[in-house]
């Protein structure tokens, strides 16, 4: 038995898949493809699936990572990329089968591209504040208490570009178990300090390691 | 519509999902390559209306005729529909994300009356004219199918076209005809009385009703040559029957989310209070092997974990030993785990048990409908009390320690011993629990009674009776809870205002399209749904329309009076249903078809003319 990683793409209307659905969307998946899954032996038996790190309702992902074990070690990770394509429902699109470098848990970078619509004048407000100093934001810690955190001294890099009807924001934000940030809190800080724009889209470009190595 | 135009639309709704399409298994044509556009609507939530196997039949059937497109729509939960009209939009296919004004055939499934008026709240948000007199041309035709058409007299007004019985044939013949007169450029009043002549189309328009001064029916009459009574269409072979090869899969969690194979058609039992079990007949099963092959192939195509074996009652498929048996050979190697829906308690055995329970652990529910022996004869429920408690301990000893038990009140000749009985008959099935020597360890047991309100259906031999008065059945519900000792036994139940319309819409007349249409003024929908359901609005609509509410529901029939649904032909003959009816009130059982045929008159719908060897 192996286990292995399969990297794809969550686009267009699978933005709308939660991750609780998406976890069901791969157990028919791993179905449908007749791979040699390991089951859990317990009263429910199921594929044995861990997926890197979990995406929001709503954001689109270029690289995203499930692995799950194979019982055959002699299947070709390419051969698997092939069926696994044939399985996969339209809007998510299987990029490669790879024998996992990194484990799940080492995650701890992502980038995030963010599409806003907006009048010109909000746009200037908007990059102000972004670049200010101190961005406070409102999060509930794992106790579920609410605690007040500067989100500016998270961001660990931030490019803001001006297009036709609004913003592009790219960042790199802490992502996984140890430190996660979401971009919607710095969208709702942004909204509650009086900016007001529309949230065209928000994808996921990449997840990385702490050492900024791609995660795979 | 764009993904922009999506995004934007589905801002702040809840469960996106219902709205996206996308889904694995979906049909995507050329909108500018096909001929005709079939809108296939259900007016409920997607995660009910992705639970029908009909809309998966017929789905799958449309889309395998050239030139044919069908696409799947479902009314938009409240959010939703505000979001929509912000917008500026209408109810749209999942597909194609078009309007269905755009499509030449809107057509609704309608499982249960209390959808009726979500029917007209898809159209009307897509601006299409609600009366079927208002709309002149071939687009846009509505045409309603399902159950509910077998008296499809409250829509008569609204629909173009109602289904009668099965679709899988006929559905073909006419869109068929459809695209041959939209081809010619014909208009809309030819091809309707070209339709009619098709086995099981009814084309209301064609009827006129009249009514006594009293506001029963006098006479119903067909005008251009429409067929009077007008017959339902039924398949003749299940094993040739077209039959769906893959399912759409849905992303968000539906109610029945899992494959679907049906395993017979019609039931045996002939329950007097069921309409299922009047309006499928005659019987006609798919052999085992059919079933084993196409239940293979769903589950290869859509990844399902589960299949479910569909009928009215599949522990009386004649072959389950053997396909139960052919089957476990590929799910138990495939993690697959058949689910058998609607089991008797009087064919349930240790070695059924196992076989169900061999891959995942699933709960059962069993249809007891009546707590005393006496009424279970009226109704013709055939189970004996010793079975009843045999076949719980059989779950209890499987390791089932939850059993659910499904009842009825307000059954005809129901006295308040007969709900003592419904409580009483739980507590025998606790002592039960209690007396087993070798009774599950650490765990207790849990007696849960579900009860429906009796609502008498049209093609039924009830169809004569008056339902109870809303005020008796709270008394009775409320009876039953304090007739009861134990906690041990839990009692749950619907709302019963909403059974009372639907007595109301099921043995309603033409007028009644008039309420329908009043109500969707006053703003009702999702009337099956508590949290929209309003009553006053219905008081209020019946109030405006000048009809009373007690005619349609509260009021006993007599075997003369012309009912609205006479001249709709299910097979089934008036002359059995007074007999049975008359049976009923002499608490006298008739026997099951396979035992004795019973000349109810639906074998002569089958070439041949026989059901059952022993006919």
């Amino acid at each position: 038995m192996k286990t292995v990683r399969l990297i794809y793409q969550k686009t267009g209307r699978a933005k709308y898949i939660s991750h609780l659905d998406l976890n069901r969307l791969m157990q028919r998946v791993l179905k449908r493809t007749r791979l040699p899954v390991w089951y859990t032996e317990g009263f429910n038996p199921h594929a044995f699936v861990t997926f890197a790190l979990p995406l929001s309702l709503g954001y689109e992902s270029r690289y995203d990572c499930m692995d799950f074990r194979i019982l055959n070690d002699d299947l070709r990770n390419d051969q698997m990329l092939q069926v696994l394509r044939r399985a996969l429902p339209p809007d998510i699109q299987a990029l490669e089968v790879i024998d996992p470098v990194l484990k799940a848990k080492e995650v701890a970078f992502a980038a995030f591209e963010l599409e806003l619509t907006c009048d010109t004048d909000t746009a200037a407000q908007l990059t102000a504040f972004l670049q200010s100093d101190h961005i406070l934001v409102e999060k509930r810690n794992k106790k579920k208490e609410i605690i007040t955190m500067d989100i500016r001294s998270k961001i660990r890099q931030m490019e803001i570009i001006p297009t036709e009807d609004g913003l592009q924001i790219r960042l790199l934000l802490p992502a996984g178990p140890v430190e996660n940030i979401n971009p919607a809190l710095l969208l709702e800080a942004a909204e509650n300090s009086g900016c007001v724009f529309d949230v065209r889209s928000v994808v996921r470009e990449m997840l990385y390691d702490k050492n900024m190595n791609i995660f795979r | 519509m764009t993904e922009l135009q999506l995004h934007k639309l589905l801002r702040g709704v809840q469960k996106p999902g219902r709205y996206t399409g996308g889904e694995l298994n979906s049909v995507v044509k050329n909108k500018d390559a096909v001929d005709v556009r079939f809108a296939f609507c259900f007016p409920d939530t997607y995660e009910i209306g992705m639970s029908h196997l009909g809309m998966k039949i017929l789905y799958a059937l449309l889309n395998d005729m050239d030139g044919v497109w069908c696409e799947r729509v479902f009314a938009p939960w409240v959010d939703m529909e505000q979001n929509l009209r912000r917008e500026g939009m209408g109810v749209y296919a999942l597909e194609s994300l078009d309007d269905i004004a755009q499509f030449d055939i809107i057509g609704f499934t309608l499982q249960y009356e209390l959808c009726y008026t979500n029917m007209l709240h898809m159209l009307d948000l897509s601006g299409i004219p609600l009366h079927s007199k208002d709309r002149h041309s071939l687009h846009n035709l509505v045409v309603v199918g399902g159950p509910c058409t077998c008296n499809a007299e409250p829509i008569a007004d609204f629909v173009d076209v109602a289904f009668l019985g099965e679709g899988e044939e006929q559905m073909v013949q006419f869109v068929q005809l459809y695209k041959e007169y939209k081809a010619n450029g014909a208009d809309k009043q030819s091809f309707l009385k070209a339709a009619a002549q098709i086995r099981g189309v009814y084309v209301p328009s064609l009827y006129t009703v009249s009514y006594h001064p009293d506001g029963t029916v006098e006479a119903v009459t067909a005008e251009s040559g429409a067929p009077l009574p007008i017959q339902k269409y039924i398949i003749q072979d299940l094993d040739t029957a077209f039959y769906p090869k893959d399912f759409v899969v849905p992303y968000i969690e539906v109610v029945h989310d899992r494959a679907v194979e049906e395993v017979f058609r019609g039931c045996i039992r002939g329950c007097r209070f069921c309409q299922a079990g009047m309006i499928y007949r005659p019987v006609r099963e798919k052999s085992w092997e059919t079933v084993s092959k196409q239940a293979k192939c769903l589950c290869d195509s859509t990844g399902y974990e589960e299949i479910s074996l569909s009928s009215l009652s599949t522990s009386d498929y004649s072959q389950l030993e053997p396909l139960l048996n052919d089957m476990l050979e590929w799910t138990q190697q495939d993690q697959v785990n058949i689910s058998l829906p609607s089991l008797r308690i009087d064919t349930f055995s240790p070695e059924l048990l196992e076989k169900i329970s061999r891959v995942r652990k699933s709960g059962l529910i069993f249809a007891l409908v009546a707590g005393r022996q006496l009424l279970r004869e009226v109704i013709n429920k055939n189970l004996d009390e010793d079975v009843i408690l045999q076949s719980c301990e059989t779950a209890f000893r499987g390791g089932h320690c939850n059993v659910k038990l499904y009842f009825m009140l307000g059954l005809p000749t129901e006295t308040l011993e007969d709900i003592e009985a419904i409580g009483q008959l739980g507590q025998k099935i606790v002592n039960r629990f209690y007396a087993m020597p070798d009774k599950p360890k650490g765990r207790g047991v849990q007696v849960s009674i579900s009860l429906a309100t009796f609502v008498p259906k049209p093609h039924t031999p009830f169809q004569w009776m008056a339902q109870d008065k809303l005020q008796t059945i709270r008394d009775k519900q409320r009876h039953l809870v304090e007739s009861l000792t134990t906690r041990k036994i839990s009692v749950s139940w619907h709302e019963s205002q909403a059974s009372v319309l639907e007595a109301v819409f099921a043995r309603g007349d033409r007028r009644l399209s008039k309420v329908l249409c009043r109500a969707h003024e006053l703003g009702c929908k999702f009337d099956g749904w508590h949290e929209c359901f309003d009553m006053h609005k219905w008081e209020q609509a019946f109030a405006d329309c000048g009809l009373s509410i007690e005619f349609y529901a509260n009021r006993e029939r007599s075997y003369e009076e012309v009912l609205p649904w006479d001249h709709l032909d299910y097979g089934i003959t008036k002359g059995f249903l007074k007999r049975e009816n008359e049976r009923a009130k002499a608490a006298q059982t008739t026997k099951n078809c396979r035992e004795q045929c019973a000349g109810c008159g639906a074998n002569r719908l089958l070439r041949g003319g026989t059901c059952f060897e022993n006919c």
